[in-house]
């Protein structure tokens, strides 16, 4: 009896996916979000948690750099699929839950240790080309150079050192490069924001969609839907599960044509008596607007379809600009509340 | 037996990590060395049979060591701790010191007449313990206490004013 | 005042408990996570655990570059052994493994080690996101932990005993939920947050990919997430002894009373969870030194009023 291909065809039976979407495909992504729901696999919530990595779409030149930089990061033993048309979601699957248990090609394929990407980890942007370090790096292995007034820049283990730079107080402390997205949970598809961070204070942000041009818009059946989308995601970040589940299947409900108002009122007003969410959300300004107000936007968009909601989209334009000054969470915060489209992130630069 | 034997561990538990301080070149490694060689003195103060004082000495040093490891990489010379870097400043001048003190203080436990003991230890051992400490004084030092506490706390909010960041968010 | 209390004699269970206790504490901790799996709505909520494990045990370990592995893994193995220690005190039933005359102390003094545990965690990957979430801990700690401390402390003053046998037996007539209802609702939340559970996940939230755990994998990630639910079933059964009578109760034995309270206080936990998003620091340390802190002195000093009536 081969204990580890026991053990292997055990673990394949609830493997955890990190969903990668590319921008445009997102019926893709809701067939592969559905899929997912209705077998009870989790969804993974970076590389190091995965067993799966599922591409929703085709990715363009830069996506596709950052889909095989985040593969050297997923441990062994691990499947990777590509899903390019929404029927395809369950035949997918199951090829990988296939592989993950065949412990033949799981004993072959494991990871090298020297190439894992070190920019990639930091905000699991993995951008091959622009890859930033993380600062806060931990002990080196280095040789017996024993130096404590250091200069800053330079690199160690081949990662550049964080720089200095003053503070809202006129501090002078360290700055470090991180790309946030496009692989985080609940990040809409394919942005990436380069942000300047102080500790945990983002000092300088400017928001890019990859591969702009290669994307086609998709077009959303109902726009209930595509608001309950974005609700969901912001659930997620504030860390609300419970009721970004419900929000999703909603959704789900909604894209396969179910008539949705009893089950909307019940979580709007939910979400609308939760005093504890408006005091978090509370004050985090994003453009001339807040946190709170961008959601309240979103509820009445649920409400009543006609309305699109209007300040998205202006601040999606100026998303970098947006984020100066917020802190990690605030930020996650901001992003998701705009929700920006690929159409509309513009290049605001902070 | 048993005692004896924690004894010696213990104590070269705190010597081989107070030692590591100045050895590892990590401002994080460093800080948790000094963590571990404080626990082993709780561990030690535990052994002399003192609960109270040992279990307190542990929950302290490690709030203490963990603030003290964020500030420490945020404020002093080695902020990432990824840059070699070491404890020492002075060699000379703190070998000297660290030598001294030993020899002074290794001196005054040989020298020193002990006097033999008298009495057992009392039934509560935490109980007399604050007894000896506060005596008469209870009131006064509770009332001290929870005035500093409050100022505590009151000058840290005041000093934040709304948030972190000021009035803006 | 300044009679020497009289000291009872050490009530502790034989010393092979010892060995049991992680056995028992485990054999919780997965019951608790079938049925948070269930409550969550999952399938087959009897397997997921165990799938998971399996999963975590197969899962290849991940070293990221320039990673601190020493503090990472310490970090890491000092979250189950600190809830394992803080449990020690417990008393499963009427008797706990180690009947300390300082348990309250004792305890505090090894759910704190979670403080450095995750922040080693953190910092441990080498990831900036990791690091965020160590730190968030350490801001969460200072946070929870003054109130925590004050509620824990009223407990003990309640019975004028730092023991938790005599703390519990000074509930024989009222259990201090009833006189300390402000001390027992801070507990619990408190009890959540130092497990970094529920509303108080921020140190590993979907926000940060995971927090100070985003690079784990393999064992390495079981045995941080395991120490957590650990902690987590610790510092709600910890909640009986302190706050509800112990193992006093009605027809059952003690040790079901305690297993049958320890088990709605984890209910009371999951609740918490499934009803409120996730409190950030900047949020809840103003709540919790504004609002927390003086009602919890004044909680004490209600209850010193109390004693001191009654003595």
């Amino acid at each position: 009896m081969d204990l580890t291909a026991l053990l292997l065809r055990i673990a394949a039976r609830r493997p955890h996916v990190l969903v990668v979407a590319v921008p445009g495909a997102t019926g893709v992504r809701l067939a592969l979000e559905a899929a997912l729901a209705r077998r009870g696999w989790p969804v993974a919530t970076g590389p190091a948690d995965a067993d799966v990595l599922a591409v929703a779409g085709s990715p363009g030149p830069e996506l596709a750099a950052v889909v095989s930089a985040v593969w050297e990061q997923v441990p062994a033993p691990r499947a990777r699929i590509e899903v390019r048309e929404p029927p395809e979601v369950d035949q997918r699957l199951d090829a990988a839950a296939a592989l993950l248990a065949d412990a033949g090609h799981q004993r072959t394929d494991v990871v090298p240790e020297a190439r894992r990407d070190a920019g990639a980890h930091a905000g699991h942007g993995g951008e091959a080309e622009h890859g930033a370090p993380p600062e806060h790096a931990g002990h080196v292995d280095h040789g017996g150079h024993h130096d404590h007034h250091h200069g800053h820049g330079g690199t160690v283990a081949g990662l550049p050192m964080a720089e200095l730079g003053p503070d809202r107080d006129g501090l002078t402390l360290d700055r470090l490069h991180v790309p946030l997205g496009p692989v985080l949970p609940d990040w809409p598809a394919g942005l990436v924001v380069r942000v300047t961070l102080q500790g945990d204070v983002i000092q300088e942000a400017s928001a890019d969609v990859l591969d702009a041009g290669h994307a086609v818009p998709f077009e959303w059946p109902s726009s209930a839907a595509r608001e309950l989308d974005g609700l969901a995601r912001f659930l997620g970040v504030a860390g609300w599960p419970s009721a970004a589940g419900q929000a999703r299947r909603l959704r789900d409900a909604a894209l396969s044509g179910d008539r949705i108002e009893t089950g909307a009122a019940v979580l709007l007003r939910r979400i609308r008596r939760s005093r504890t969410l408006r005091w978090l959300i509370r004050g985090i300004p994003a453009g001339p607007t807040d946190v709170a107000a961008l959601l309240e936007e979103r509820l009445a968009a649920i409400e009543a379809p006609l309305r699109e909601p209007q300040h998205g989209h202006h601040a999606a334009e100026r998303l970098g600009e947006l984020l100066v000054g917020a802190e990690l969470a605030a930020a996650r915060l901001i992003v998701a509340a705009v929700d920006p489209d690929a159409r509309h992130v513009g290049a605001g630069h902070g | 037996m048993l005692e004896i034997v924690l004894f010696w561990v213990l104590a070269a538990a705190a010597l081989v990590f107070g030692y590591l301080v100045f050895r590892l070149d990590s401002m994080a490694q460093v800080t948790f060395a000094l963590l571990a060689s404080f626990l082993a003195v709780a561990g030690l103060v535990l052994l002399l049979g003192l609960g109270y004082l040992g279990v307190v000495i542990a929950l302290m040093m490690v709030i203490e060591m963990v603030i003290m490891a964020v500030f420490m990489i945020m404020y002093m010379m080695n902020p990432a701790g990824l840059m070699p870097m070491t404890m020492v400043h002075n060699k000379v001048g703190s070998a000297a010191i660290a030598i001294g003190t030993f020899v002074v203080l290794a001196a005054g436990i040989l020298l020193v007449d002990w006097p033999v003991r008298e009495g057992g230890p009392a039934p509560d051992l935490t109980f007399a313990l604050g007894e000896a400490l506060m005596g008469g004084q209870m009131l006064t030092m509770m009332t001290l206490g929870v005035g500093l506490f409050a100022t505590i706390v009151a000058t840290v909010l005041l000093s934040t004013g709304r948030g972190r960041y000021g009035d803006e968010r | 005042m300044g009679e020497m209390p009289v000291v009872p004699e050490p009530a502790a269970l034989p010393w092979w408990w010892a060995l049991l206790l992680p056995v028992l504490l485990g054999f919780v901790t997965w019951l608790v996570l079938v049925g948070d799996a269930a409550l969550s709505g999952g399938r087959a909520a009897f397997a997921a655990p165990g799938r998971e494990a399996v999963r975590l045990v197969v899962g290849q370990r991940r070293r990221t570059v320039a990673a601190d592995t020493v503090l990472g893994r310490i970090g890491g193995g000092t979250l189950p052994v600190a809830a394992l220690l803080a449990a020690a005190v417990l008393p499963l039933g009427e008797r706990p493994v180690a009947d300390l005359s300082v348990g309250v102390v004792w305890f505090n003094a090894m759910e704190v080690l979670a403080w450095a545990a995750v922040w080693m965690v953190g910092w441990g990957s080498n990831s900036a996101l990791g690091l965020v979430g160590g730190y968030r801990f350490v801001a969460q700690g200072l946070a929870y932990e003054l109130p925590h401390m004050f509620a824990i402390i009223t407990a003990a003053l309640g019975a004028e005993s730092l023991r938790l046998t005599t703390i519990v037996d000074a509930q024989r007539d009222l259990w201090f939920v009833v006189i300390m209802p402000v001390a027992f609702a801070v507990y619990l939340v408190s009890a959540a947050a130092m497990a970094f559970w529920g509303p108080f996940d921020a140190p590993v939230a979907r926000d940060v990919a995971g927090g100070a755990a985003v690079e784990l994998s393999g064992v390495d990630r079981l045995v941080f997430a395991g120490g957590r639910w650990l902690l987590l079933v610790v510092a709600a059964a910890m909640a009986v002894p302190l706050f509800l009578g112990g193992g006093a109760g009605p027809l059952l034995p003690a040790w079901a009373w305690v297993a049958v309270k320890t088990a709605a206080v984890l209910a009371l936990l999951l609740w918490l969870r499934h009803r409120f998003p996730t409190v950030r620091m900047d949020r809840y340390v103003e709540l919790a030194w504004v609002v927390l802190i003086p009602l919890t002195i004044a909680q004490a000093l209600a209850v010193a009023l109390v004693v001191l009536g009654g003595a």
